[in-house]
Protein backbone atom coordinates (compact mmCIF):
# COMPACT_ATOMS: atom_id res chain seq x y z
CA UNK A 1 0.00 0.00 0.00
CA UNK A 2 1.49 3.27 -0.74
CA UNK A 3 2.16 6.39 1.25
CA UNK A 4 -0.77 8.24 0.17
CA UNK A 5 -3.53 5.44 0.37
CA UNK A 6 -2.05 4.36 3.91
CA UNK A 7 -2.93 8.55 4.97
CA UNK A 8 -5.93 8.71 3.06
CA UNK A 9 -7.23 5.34 4.70
CA UNK A 10 -6.27 6.90 8.39
CA UNK A 11 -8.63 10.27 7.70
CA UNK A 12 -11.32 7.83 6.85
CA UNK A 13 -10.67 6.21 9.51
CA UNK A 14 -13.71 6.71 12.03
CA UNK A 15 -11.48 7.96 15.12
CA UNK A 16 -9.19 10.17 12.59
CA UNK A 17 -12.19 11.58 11.08
CA UNK A 18 -14.62 11.88 14.04
CA UNK A 19 -11.40 14.37 15.97
CA UNK A 20 -11.69 16.19 12.65
CA UNK A 21 -15.39 16.92 12.12
CA UNK A 22 -15.39 17.50 15.98
CA UNK A 23 -12.84 20.04 15.77
CA UNK A 24 -14.47 21.68 12.79
CA UNK A 25 -17.66 22.01 14.20
CA UNK A 26 -16.22 23.73 17.46
CA UNK A 27 -14.27 25.98 15.23
CA UNK A 28 -17.24 26.95 13.27
CA UNK A 29 -19.28 27.83 16.62
CA UNK A 30 -16.41 29.85 17.58
CA UNK A 31 -16.23 31.55 14.33
CA UNK A 32 -19.57 32.50 14.58
CA UNK A 33 -19.10 34.30 17.70
CA UNK A 34 -16.25 36.56 16.32
CA UNK A 35 -18.22 37.46 13.27
CA UNK A 36 -21.17 38.25 14.80
CA UNK A 37 -19.44 41.43 16.37
CA UNK A 38 -17.00 41.50 13.21
CA UNK A 39 -20.19 41.65 11.32
CA UNK A 40 -21.99 44.76 12.96
CA UNK A 41 -18.51 46.59 12.57
CA UNK A 42 -18.32 45.41 8.73
CA UNK A 43 -21.72 46.69 8.06
CA UNK A 44 -21.40 49.69 9.65
CA UNK A 45 -17.89 50.45 7.23
CA UNK A 46 -19.54 49.86 4.74
CA UNK A 47 -22.25 52.48 4.50
CA UNK A 48 -19.45 55.10 3.58
CA UNK A 49 -17.38 56.16 6.41
CA UNK A 50 -13.94 55.08 6.02
CA UNK A 51 -14.40 55.32 10.09
CA UNK A 52 -16.61 55.56 13.44
CA UNK A 53 -15.33 56.63 16.79
CA UNK A 54 -15.65 58.90 18.90
CA UNK A 55 -12.54 60.65 21.08
CA UNK A 56 -13.63 60.67 24.96
CA UNK A 57 -11.02 63.66 25.56
CA UNK A 58 -13.59 65.68 23.56
CA UNK A 59 -16.60 65.39 25.01
CA UNK A 60 -16.11 68.38 27.02
CA UNK A 61 -15.03 70.49 24.27
CA UNK A 62 -18.16 69.63 22.73
CA UNK A 63 -20.85 70.56 25.70
CA UNK A 64 -18.69 73.28 26.42
CA UNK A 65 -19.65 75.02 23.01
CA UNK A 66 -23.57 73.77 23.27
CA UNK A 67 -22.89 75.85 26.68
CA UNK A 68 -21.27 78.52 24.77
CA UNK A 69 -24.17 78.71 22.06
CA UNK A 70 -26.73 78.86 24.79
CA UNK A 71 -25.14 81.81 26.73
CA UNK A 72 -24.83 83.90 23.65
CA UNK A 73 -28.32 83.38 22.81
CA UNK A 74 -29.50 84.23 26.06
CA UNK A 75 -27.06 87.50 25.93
CA UNK A 76 -29.03 88.71 23.19
CA UNK A 77 -32.35 88.19 24.70
CA UNK A 78 -31.01 90.30 27.72
CA UNK A 79 -31.47 93.56 25.72
CA UNK A 80 -34.82 93.24 26.80
CA UNK A 81 -34.28 93.61 30.11
CA UNK A 82 -31.32 96.39 29.64
CA UNK A 83 -31.43 98.42 26.20
CA UNK A 84 -34.65 97.92 25.12
CA UNK A 85 -36.62 101.50 26.16
CA UNK A 86 -40.27 102.07 25.73
CA UNK A 87 -40.13 105.96 26.81
CA UNK A 88 -39.58 106.67 23.22
CA UNK A 89 -43.19 105.17 22.68
CA UNK A 90 -44.93 105.09 26.05
CA UNK A 91 -45.06 107.58 28.84
CA UNK A 92 -46.36 107.36 32.42
CA UNK A 93 -47.94 104.01 33.85
CA UNK A 94 -48.26 102.07 30.87
CA UNK A 95 -44.32 102.62 30.41
CA UNK A 96 -43.71 100.31 33.56
CA UNK A 97 -45.80 97.97 33.25
CA UNK A 98 -44.41 97.72 29.21
CA UNK A 99 -40.63 96.79 31.00
CA UNK A 100 -42.03 94.39 33.19
CA UNK A 101 -44.21 92.71 30.62
CA UNK A 102 -40.56 92.61 28.57
CA UNK A 103 -38.77 91.65 31.54
CA UNK A 104 -40.70 88.24 31.87
CA UNK A 105 -40.82 87.60 28.48
CA UNK A 106 -37.31 87.34 28.66
CA UNK A 107 -37.49 85.19 31.24
CA UNK A 108 -39.71 83.27 29.56
CA UNK A 109 -37.30 83.02 26.28
CA UNK A 110 -34.48 82.27 29.08
CA UNK A 111 -36.24 78.90 29.50
CA UNK A 112 -37.12 77.60 26.47
CA UNK A 113 -33.38 78.62 25.25
CA UNK A 114 -31.99 76.49 28.33
CA UNK A 115 -33.81 73.88 26.78
CA UNK A 116 -30.71 73.55 24.08
CA UNK A 117 -28.66 72.53 27.09
CA UNK A 118 -30.82 69.20 26.94
CA UNK A 119 -28.32 68.37 24.21
CA UNK A 120 -24.79 68.71 26.32
CA UNK A 121 -26.55 66.29 28.64
CA UNK A 122 -26.96 63.96 25.56
CA UNK A 123 -23.29 64.19 24.57
CA UNK A 124 -22.70 63.15 28.18
CA UNK A 125 -25.00 60.22 27.28
CA UNK A 126 -23.66 58.78 24.09
CA UNK A 127 -20.23 58.73 24.98
CA UNK A 128 -21.02 56.97 28.16
CA UNK A 129 -23.49 54.69 25.98
CA UNK A 130 -19.73 54.21 23.66
CA UNK A 131 -17.99 53.03 27.12
CA UNK A 132 -20.77 50.69 28.01
CA UNK A 133 -21.15 49.30 24.41
CA UNK A 134 -16.86 48.50 24.42
CA UNK A 135 -17.46 46.35 28.14
CA UNK A 136 -19.86 44.49 26.43
CA UNK A 137 -17.64 44.23 22.79
CA UNK A 138 -14.90 43.57 24.58
CA UNK A 139 -16.46 40.62 26.68
CA UNK A 140 -17.67 38.81 23.60
CA UNK A 141 -14.62 39.05 22.43
CA UNK A 142 -12.53 37.54 24.78
CA UNK A 143 -15.45 34.93 24.88
CA UNK A 144 -14.69 34.12 21.28
CA UNK A 145 -11.21 34.20 22.34
CA UNK A 146 -11.45 31.85 24.65
CA UNK A 147 -13.91 29.32 22.03
CA UNK A 148 -11.02 29.41 19.54
CA UNK A 149 -8.20 28.76 21.85
CA UNK A 150 -9.82 26.03 23.22
CA UNK A 151 -11.03 24.78 19.57
CA UNK A 152 -7.37 24.78 18.87
CA UNK A 153 -6.46 23.23 21.81
CA UNK A 154 -8.71 20.16 21.22
CA UNK A 155 -8.30 19.87 17.27
CA UNK A 156 -4.41 20.56 16.80
CA UNK A 157 -3.02 17.33 16.04
CA UNK A 158 0.16 15.91 17.47
CA UNK A 159 2.65 13.15 16.22
CA UNK A 160 1.69 9.81 18.11
CA UNK A 161 4.80 8.02 16.18
CA UNK B 1 -44.53 120.49 23.75
CA UNK B 2 -42.37 117.42 22.26
CA UNK B 3 -43.05 113.76 23.14
CA UNK B 4 -40.10 113.31 25.57
CA UNK B 5 -41.05 115.66 28.19
CA UNK B 6 -44.45 114.13 27.77
CA UNK B 7 -45.57 112.65 31.71
CA UNK B 8 -48.05 110.53 29.95
CA UNK B 9 -49.25 109.78 26.57
CA UNK B 10 -48.00 107.69 23.39
CA UNK B 11 -46.32 108.28 20.52
CA UNK B 12 -47.33 106.41 17.26
CA UNK B 13 -43.89 107.41 15.79
CA UNK B 14 -41.64 106.04 18.78
CA UNK B 15 -43.39 103.44 18.80
CA UNK B 16 -42.67 102.23 15.40
CA UNK B 17 -38.98 102.90 16.25
CA UNK B 18 -39.11 100.94 19.20
CA UNK B 19 -40.85 97.82 18.02
CA UNK B 20 -38.03 98.17 14.83
CA UNK B 21 -35.08 98.68 17.71
CA UNK B 22 -36.47 95.44 19.29
CA UNK B 23 -36.84 93.47 15.86
CA UNK B 24 -33.22 94.47 14.72
CA UNK B 25 -31.55 94.25 18.32
CA UNK B 26 -33.34 91.11 19.66
CA UNK B 27 -35.45 88.94 17.15
CA UNK B 28 -33.24 88.79 13.97
CA UNK B 29 -29.73 88.76 16.35
CA UNK B 30 -31.85 85.65 18.19
CA UNK B 31 -32.84 83.78 15.12
CA UNK B 32 -29.10 84.42 13.53
CA UNK B 33 -27.79 83.37 16.78
CA UNK B 34 -29.87 79.89 16.37
CA UNK B 35 -29.10 79.27 13.10
CA UNK B 36 -25.17 79.53 13.82
CA UNK B 37 -24.23 76.43 15.11
CA UNK B 38 -20.35 76.42 13.40
CA UNK B 39 -18.51 75.96 16.85
CA UNK B 40 -20.41 73.37 17.58
CA UNK B 41 -20.11 71.55 14.40
CA UNK B 42 -16.28 72.13 14.15
CA UNK B 43 -16.46 70.41 18.17
CA UNK B 44 -18.17 67.74 16.89
CA UNK B 45 -16.14 67.04 14.02
CA UNK B 46 -12.69 66.92 16.29
CA UNK B 47 -14.11 64.57 18.68
CA UNK B 48 -16.95 61.91 16.85
CA UNK B 49 -17.16 60.57 13.44
CA UNK B 50 -20.26 58.74 12.39
CA UNK B 51 -23.90 58.50 11.57
CA UNK B 52 -24.39 58.89 15.18
CA UNK B 53 -22.32 62.61 15.01
CA UNK B 54 -24.58 63.28 11.70
CA UNK B 55 -27.59 62.64 13.40
CA UNK B 56 -26.81 64.33 16.87
CA UNK B 57 -25.84 67.39 14.66
CA UNK B 58 -29.48 67.12 12.25
CA UNK B 59 -31.07 66.92 16.34
CA UNK B 60 -29.39 70.01 17.33
CA UNK B 61 -30.44 71.95 14.09
CA UNK B 62 -33.95 70.54 14.74
CA UNK B 63 -33.68 71.95 18.00
CA UNK B 64 -32.93 75.20 17.05
CA UNK B 65 -35.15 75.50 14.21
CA UNK B 66 -38.13 75.06 16.79
CA UNK B 67 -36.57 77.61 19.23
CA UNK B 68 -36.59 80.15 15.98
CA UNK B 69 -40.51 79.28 16.13
CA UNK B 70 -40.63 79.97 19.44
CA UNK B 71 -38.87 82.98 19.18
CA UNK B 72 -41.34 84.44 15.91
CA UNK B 73 -44.23 83.55 18.63
CA UNK B 74 -42.66 85.78 21.07
CA UNK B 75 -42.24 88.48 18.63
CA UNK B 76 -45.96 88.22 17.52
CA UNK B 77 -46.81 88.54 21.32
CA UNK B 78 -44.41 91.63 22.20
CA UNK B 79 -45.88 93.63 19.18
CA UNK B 80 -49.76 92.58 19.89
CA UNK B 81 -48.83 93.66 23.38
CA UNK B 82 -47.18 97.46 22.32
CA UNK B 83 -49.84 98.04 19.60
CA UNK B 84 -52.61 97.28 22.08
CA UNK B 85 -51.02 99.46 25.08
CA UNK B 86 -50.50 102.57 22.44
CA UNK B 87 -53.92 101.73 20.87
CA UNK B 88 -55.71 102.07 24.72
CA UNK B 89 -53.65 105.01 25.39
CA UNK B 90 -55.10 107.45 21.91
CA UNK B 91 -58.29 105.94 22.25
CA UNK B 92 -58.41 107.45 25.66
CA UNK B 93 -57.37 110.49 24.66
CA UNK B 94 -60.13 110.37 22.07
CA UNK B 95 -62.67 109.35 24.43
CA UNK B 96 -61.48 111.76 27.73
CA UNK B 97 -63.14 114.93 26.59
CA UNK B 98 -65.99 115.31 24.90
CA UNK B 99 -67.02 117.93 22.76
CA UNK B 100 -69.95 120.42 24.07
Amino acid sequence: MGTIQKFTNTLQSNSARSTIEAGLDKMKSGLSAIQGWAGTAVNTASKGSTFVGMDYTKVDTIRDAIRTYVKNIQAIADYLNTDADPSKALKGEVEGAVKTYLSNMKQEMDAFISALLAYSDKMFEYAEAYRKSEQSLTSDINDAATEAASVAEQTTYTEQH
Amino acid sequence: MDFTSASHGASATGMETYKQDLRTNVFEKLRNALNDINDIKTAVSQGWVGTAADNFIANVITGANTLKDNVNVIEDSINQELDGAISQVYDMDENLVELD
